[in-house]
């Protein structure tokens, strides 16, 4: 048994469950108890011998305008920040694969701000055996993009859906018809296979539609979601109030996954900064790389711990091993006793510069002056109005639109209209009811809106609605089993 | 339309029957066959 488990098993038989979830969620009592030897956080004590994986924020810019942007994009577009050339980055990354990464995310600002070099570096990582994973806001994917990014093994895109509508979701991002392009780029890769995970930024105007959200990214086949709380850090710690009710969240996701299964499987980033309570026992495994070359350990801890190209990875991470947990580090994180505190700390990630912890050199791009208060920095208002039905509609007739083909499979009849099907590739065998066998069928070589027509005219009783989530619902369970695939436009 | 004749029983069209939500069910995996092998520990 674990020291964690252990320590759980204690606070339960002695004060009941509710110590339990208070110890689990304040950051200073996990603290003590982990000082005490009550708890163990998972993770390695000691940092490996190379970095495990890299995070590579190829820009400062972004093309929309969030004022909950963790890397104050805003601030540093209108800056005209520096971020480091293409051959700099051609040069990281060739470092970073000599170094042993096994994981690497391409991200910004919005990273497809320099198209060219994001897809040239994502499919150098992949040659290299690297998994990847590039975060964009989708609106830079058309479908020569889409086709680029198919041709990368082994990446998953992340992209940011904010709302469950376009009002939420361009009021709280900045950008009128970003809804309508973050919905499309998904599309354009579900439809040429490449998994995507949609990335949800929680805020007290979208808070109340999480359902929905959820819904009509399962309705659209996004593969899983990611739900995160604001972290007050960037453009969060400079103005607004981004606090929300955390029941109305768990409570929504909890709904969904009751409704939907676990087809979708949704994570909930509580944002606790949960992490800096854990800081000397969890060791860091990877790199973070700032448009300006400087070297942290991750988004949360403002600390340069070298500089690239001028210096290797490989050196600054073995200044970090070499120094881990250093002092001033934890110091800075002993200071935050709650989640919050984060934004009120003497050093505010992304917020403020970077502290530099171990010399290095005086080579750190920096950017114009730039006047605060010019910058979004307020909590989105909620909409007036927003259409519910309308954006659900739109996600529904993209969803069905997209058409599949029969993947390498056997089948035969069961008797009763259903069938058993063999997927040659893995050898799994399945049963189909007499439904899913017909969404199977007319997704040989067609689409689930052909489906929805047949199975609509022979039961005109049932809801238009129910079937339009019955087909595409069945639909994922025969891509999941790669039973149909996708058939590129 | 005619009522069928006495005894003998008319049946739906199958895409009128009841409207069945789709299901698509694992059977057991690669590691053997999945319906082939059912009964198998009677057979000894």
């Amino acid at each position: 048994m674990t020291a964690q488990a252990r320590f759980v098993g204690l606070a339960r038989s002695r004060a009941g469950h509710a110590v339990t979830i208070r110890l689990d969620r304040n950051l200073a009592a996990r603290r003590v108890a982990r000082r005490l030897g009550l708890w163990t956080p998972p993770g390695t004590a000691v940092p490996p011998e190379a970095p495990v994986g890299v995070k590579l924020e190829l820009t400062h810019r972004c093309n929309l305008k969030c004022p909950f942007c963790y890397t104050d994009s805003p601030r540093h577009t209108r800056a005209l920040s520096a971020d480091l050339g293409d051959d700099d980055w051609r040069a990281v990354v060739a470092d970073a694969i000599d170094a042993g990464v096994v994981e690497a995310v391409v991200t910004g600002g919005e990273p497809l701000l320099r198209k060219a070099l994001a897809l040239e570096l994502l499919t150098t990582l992949s040659r290299a055996g690297v998994g990847t994973t590039l975060n964009t806001n989708g609106w830079f994917v058309d479908e020569a993009v889409a086709d680029h990014l198919r041709t990368i093994e082994g990446l998953h895109v992340n992209i940011s859906l904010d709302g469950a509508t376009p009002e939420l979701h361009d009021g709280a991002r900045g950008g009128v018809g970003s809804w309508a392009r973050a919905v499309a780029a998904a599309d354009r890769l579900l439809a040429r296979g490449v998994p995507v995970r949609m990335i949800h930024v929680v805020t007290p105007a979208n808070v109340a539609y999480i359902g929905n959200v959820l819904e009509h990214a399962w309705l659209l086949g996004v593969g899983s979601m990611r739900v995160t709380r604001v972290g007050v850090m960037g453009a969060a710690a400079r103005g607004g109030d981004w606090s929300v009710d955390s029941h109305a969240l768990f409570t929504a996701v909890e709904r969904f996954r009751a409704r939907r299964g676990c087809a979708m499987p949704v994570r909930v980033n509580t944002a606790s900064a949960a992490n800096l309570a854990a800081l000397e026992d969890v060791a860091p495994a990877a790199l973070l790389v700032r448009p300006s070359g400087a070297v942290l350990i991750d988004s949360q801890k403002p600390f340069r711990f070298g500089t690239v190209p001028a210096e290797s990875l490989r050196t600054c991470w073995d200044r970090i091993a070499a120094t881990w947990p250093h002092p001033d580090l934890v110091e800075w994180a002993d200071a935050i006793t709650t989640s919050s505190g984060l934004g009120r700390s003497e050093h505010v990630p992304y917020r403020d510069e970077e502290v530099e912890l171990v010399a290095a050199p005086e080579s750190i791009a920096s950017g114009r002056e730039v006047v605060e208060s010019s910058i979004p920095s307020a909590t989105p208002a909620r909409p007036a109005s927003i259409d519910l039905e309308g954006a659900r509609r739109t996600i529904v007739a993209i969803a069905t639109a997209r058409r599949y083909t029969q993947a390498r499979v056997r089948f035969t009849g069961d008797g009763t209209r259903g069938r058993y099907v063999r997927v040659v590739e893995d050898g799994m065998t399945c049963r189909l009811n007499t439904t899913a066998a017909r969404v199977m069928d007319a997704c040989l070589d067609g689409s689930p809106a052909d489906a929805i027509g047949s199975l609509a005219a022979t039961h005109p009783a049932v809801s238009r609605e129910a079937i339009e989530a019955d087909v595409l619902g069945s639909v994922r369970s025969l891509l999941d089993r790669k039973i149909i695939l996708p058939l590129p436009r | 339309m005619s009522e069928p004749e006495p005894g003998t029983e008319q049946t739906p069209p199958a895409d009128s029957q009841r409207y069945e939500a789709p299901v698509v069910e694992d059977l057991e995996t690669a590691d053997g066959p999945a319906v082939a092998s059912a009964g198998a520990n009677s057979n000894g």
